[in-house]
C-alpha cells in the first residue's frame, strides 16, 4: 500500500506572531517556518506504518511556494520516500488544497491518505473532510489511534466523555489528533541523505485544480492586550468588584 | 512588551547621573548607594525598563574563571563570591519575601583544545590555578573518562573548570542590585537620554527625551550596547558597537547523562545544558557592527554552522529540534574585546563602565564596585582595574584578553 501524506509549512509554533499594520493579514517576514506540527504526527503515523509491514511507499506533497521545498526535506529527513511540491505563490484555501489533492489522489492512487486535522496557522480543519467529499472516500477524523487490517483501517478518536471506534474501508482519509503520537526527530545524517530523494515539482493546473479563493479576509486583528490587575483590600471588596464590575458573581 | 511611559526626574540636579539601567548601571547604583548611605543624589535613567532588548536579559548567563589574564580571573572571582551570597547580601531589601536566589548551576566550563593549543592552554590552566581557580587540563583518554558523550578524537585535550563557573540567573542579580539601590534612595526613571552639555572640561548637564535638563556631578555612561551613542554626546568616541549574538534552545532526542557542563568546542561554538533542554550559540558568520535596533534573527547559523559543530563534537547530539531562539548584543570594543573603566581623562567627570564584549554580566559585580570607588575615592580600593584604563584606546595599544567566546 502507498500512503499519502500532505505537509503544510506554517510559522513555527514557537514564534510570537505580529499582525501587518494594514490588517491585511499576519506579517510573515523573516519568521521561522516549520512543518505544522499536526503533518508531522501524519508522517509519524505514516513511517510507523511502513516500518509494520502495512505500507511500502510513503509519499508527502505540499502545495505552496519553494520554500515549501524545506518542509518536504523535513519529512524526507523523518524518512518519507518522495515528494510532490505542488508549487504556487498564491494563498490556497482549504477547498482548492482538497482539489490540487484530489488530483496527486488521481495520480498516485494511495491506498491511505494521512492529513493533520488542522494547520497550526489559519486553523481551518476542513481539508481532509472537503478531500473525503471530493473523492467519496471514508473518513476518520481526529485519529488518537490508528490500525490497518487487510481492506480496512480502524480509527480511534477522542470524543466528549470517552472515546469512539470506527472502521473504514480503503482507501480512506484519515486526519491526526495530537495524542496519535509523538513525531520523531530528523537526524543531521538523514537531512543529508534526504537531499539526494526524489522531490517533484508540479503546479495545481497539472492536476487541474482551480484554486481561486472564494474567501475575502476583511480583517485581521491581535488578540487584545492583558489589561493591568487591581489590588483590593479587602474579601468584600473582592466580591463587590466580582458582582458589580466583573460580574461573573 | 513596550517601553513603559516616560517619567521627569524629581530634582532639577544630582550629585551623580547613570545612564542606563540595566546589570552594569544597577550595579554600580548599588555599590554606590552602599557606600554612600544615602549622603548623595543618584539618578538612574533607563530607555526601557522592561528591559526587553537589554543584553543583560538576553545574555546565556554564564560565569567562567577561564581567561588569559588574571585581572579577568580576580574579577570573576569576585562575581562568583556576590552570586553565591546573594539573597544573604539582598535579604534586607526583601523584607517579608525570599531574597533571590540566582539558580547557580555550578557545571563548570569546558575548553575544548586542539592538538597544536595544548602548550598554550596549560599554560592558562596553571594562571589560572595560581590566582587560586580549579581549572584542570584533562589530557583526551582522561577528557573521554569524564566526558563519554565528548568526541575527543581531534582534541588535544581540555581546560575543565571543575568550581566555581557555570550559569545563573541574570534577571535576578539586575532585580536585586535593583531593588537593593532604589530601597537606598536612588532614583530610577524611565526615561532616554538625547544630549549632554560639556564645559570646562566637565559634563555639567543631561538632556532627557520629555524635555527636561538636569545637572550632574558625575556622569556614568552604562549604555550598554549603545555606549557610543552616549559617549558621542559629550563629543567622545569608544570603538564600541552592537555586534549581534543567536542564542538557540534545542531539545535531542538522546540525552546527555551527568553534569554537563558549558562546553566549548574548537568551532567558537559553546552548549550547555538548559534544564532538560540545551542553550547554544556560536560567533554567527556574519560578525560585524550591527543597527541598535536590528534583532533580526538568522536562523541558518544552526542549522548550517552550529548543529554540524555539534555533532562533531558531541555525536549524540545527531537529532535535534530548536524550540526558542532569540537575538541580543554583545556591547563589543573592536579594539581589543575587553572593557573600559574609568573617567575620560579631557571630560573628566564622564565615567566609562563600557565594552564588556559578551562579559558585562558576570563582571558586573566587580565593576559596578570599581566605578563607585573610582567616584567616591578617586581610585581602585580593592581590585586594581587600571588595565582597563580609557588611555588605551587613543593609543590604539590593546590589552588583549585570548579567551574570547
Amino acid at each position: 500500500m502507498k500512503i499519502l501524506v500532505p505537509v503544510k509549512r506554517v510559522v513555527d509554533g514557537n514564534v510570537k506572531v505580529r499582525v501587518k499594520a494594514d490588517g491585511s493579514g499576519v506579517d510573515l517576514a523573516n519568521l521561522k517556518m516549520a512543518m505544522n506540527p499536526f503533518d508531522e504526527i501524519a508522517v509519524e503515523e505514516a513511517l510507523r506504518l511502513r516500518e509494520a509491514g502495512k505500507a511500502q511507499e510513503i509519499v508527502v506533497v505540499s502545495i505552496g511556494p519553494a520554500q515549501a521545498q524545506e518542509t518536504l526535506r523535513t519529512a524526507l529527513a523523518m524518512g518519507a520516500d518522495r515528494a510532490i511540491l505542488v508549487r504556487t505563490d498564491d494563498a490556497v484555501e482549504p477547498l482548492g488544497v482538497a482539489k490540487v489533492l484530489r488530483g496527486v489522489v488521481a495520480a498516485e492512487q494511495p491506498g491511505l491518505v494521512i492529513l493533520g486535522k488542522q494547520a497550526i496557522d489559519d486553523d481551518s480543519n476542513q481539508t481532509g473532510q472537503m478531500l473525503a467529499a471530493l473523492l467519496g472516500w471514508a473518513q476518520g477524523t481526529f485519529a488518537s489511534a490508528l490500525a490497518v487490517e487487510g481492506g480496512s483501517a480502524r480509527v480511534t478518536r477522542e470524543v466528549d466523555g470517552g472515546l469512539q471506534t470506527l472502521e473504514l474501508k480503503l482507501p480512506a482519509i484519515v486526519t491526526t489528533d495530537l495524542r496519535l503520537n509523538e513525531p520523531r526527530y530528523a537526524s543531521l545524517p538523514n537531512i543529508m541523505k534526504a537531499k539526494k530523494k526524489p522531490l517533484d515539482e508540479k503546479t495545481p493546473a497539472d492536476f487541474g485544480a482551480d484554486i481561486a479563493p472564494r474567501l475575502k479576509v476583511l480583517r485581521t486583528e491581535e488578540p487584545h492586550a492583558r489589561k493591568a490587575g487591581v489590588k483590593v483590600a479587602s474579601v468584600a471588596a473582592l466580591v463587590d468588584k466580582l458582582s458589580n464590575e466583573a460580574r461573573v458573581l | 512588551m513596550a517601553i513603559p511611559p516616560y517619567k521627569a526626574p524629581s530634582r532639577p540636579a544630582y550629585d551623580i547621573v547613570i545612564v542606563g539601567g540595566a546589570v552594569v548601571g544597577s550595579s554600580v547604583a548599588y555599590w554606590l548607594s552602599q557606600a554612600l548611605g544615602g549622603s548623595m543624589s543618584i539618578l538612574v535613567v533607563e530607555r526601557d525598563s522592561s528591559y526587553e532588548f537589554s543584553s543583560t536579559a538576553l545574555s546565556t548567563s554564564a560565569i567562567r574563571q577561564q581567561y588569559s589574564n588574571p585581572i579577568n580571573v580576580k574579577i570573576s572571582q569576585f562575581g562568583i563570591e556576590i552570586i553565591r551570597s546573594f539573597a544573604e547580601r539582598m535579604k534586607p531589601y526583601y523584607k517579608d519575601e525570599p531574597a533571590p536566589d540566582l539558580g547557580f548551576r555550578e557545571h563548570g566550563y569546558l575548553y575544548c583544545c586542539s592538538p597544536d593549543g595544548v602548550e598554550a592552554a596549560k599554560a592558562r590552566v596553571d594562571l589560572q590555578r595560581s590566582l587560586g581557580a580549579h581549572t584542570v587540563f584533562l589530557d583526551p583518554g582522561p577528557l573521554k573518562e569524564r566526558f563519554p558523550w565528548l568526541n575527543v578524537e581531534d582534541l588535544g585535550g581540555g581546560a575543565w573548570g571543575s568550581r566555581d563557573e557555570g550559569w545563573f540567573d541574570s534577571m535576578g542579580l539586575l532585580n536585586g542590585f535593583r531593588r537593593a539601590a532604589r530601597a537606598s534612595g536612588v532614583e530610577y526613571i524611565d526615561n532616554a537620554v538625547t544630549g549632554l552639555t560639556v564645559a570646562g572640561g566637565r559634563v555639567i548637564a543631561v538632556q532627557l527625551a520629555t524635555g527636561e535638563t538636569v545637572s550632574c556631578g558625575t556622569l556614568v555612561n552604562a549604555a550598554g550596547p549603545r555606549a557610543q551613542q552616549v559617549a558621542a554626546m559629550a563629543g567622545l568616541s569608544i570603538p564600541v558597537a552592537p555586534f549581534k549574538r543567536y542564542s538557540f534552545v534545542f531539545s535531542s532526542a538522546i540525552p546527555i547523562p551527568g553534569r554537563m557542563p558549558n562546553v566549548i568546542d574548537l568551532s567558537g561554538t559553546f552548549v550547555r545544558p538548559e534544564g532538560e533542554l540545551f542553550l547554544t550559540g556560536n560567533t554567527p558568520v556574519d560578525d560585524g557592527p550591527a543597527d541598535y535596533d536590528d534583532f533580526q534573527m538568522h536562523h541558518e547559523e544552526f542549522d548550517e554552522r552550529i548543529w554540524p559543530a555539534l555533532w562533531h563534537r558531541i555525536p549524540d547530539f545527531e537529532a535535534l529540534k530548536v524550540q526558542q531562539c532569540w537575538t541580543g548584543h554583545y556591547e563589543y570594543n573592536m579594539l581589543d574585546h575587553n572593557g573600559i573603566v574609568g573617567f575620560h581623562p579631557e571630560v573628566t567627570n564622564f565615567m566609562f563602565a563600557n565594552g564588556f564584549s559578551g562579559h558585562g554580566l558576570q563582571q558586573s559585580p566587580a565593576v559596578g564596585r570599581a566605578v563607585s570607588e573610582l567616584i567616591i575615592h578617586g581610585s581602585f580600593q580593592t581590585l586594581d582595574l587600571s588595565p582597563f584604563h580609557y588611555e588605551r584606546i587613543p593609543r590604539n595599544e590593546p590589552f588583549l584578553e585570548e579567551a574570547v567566546i
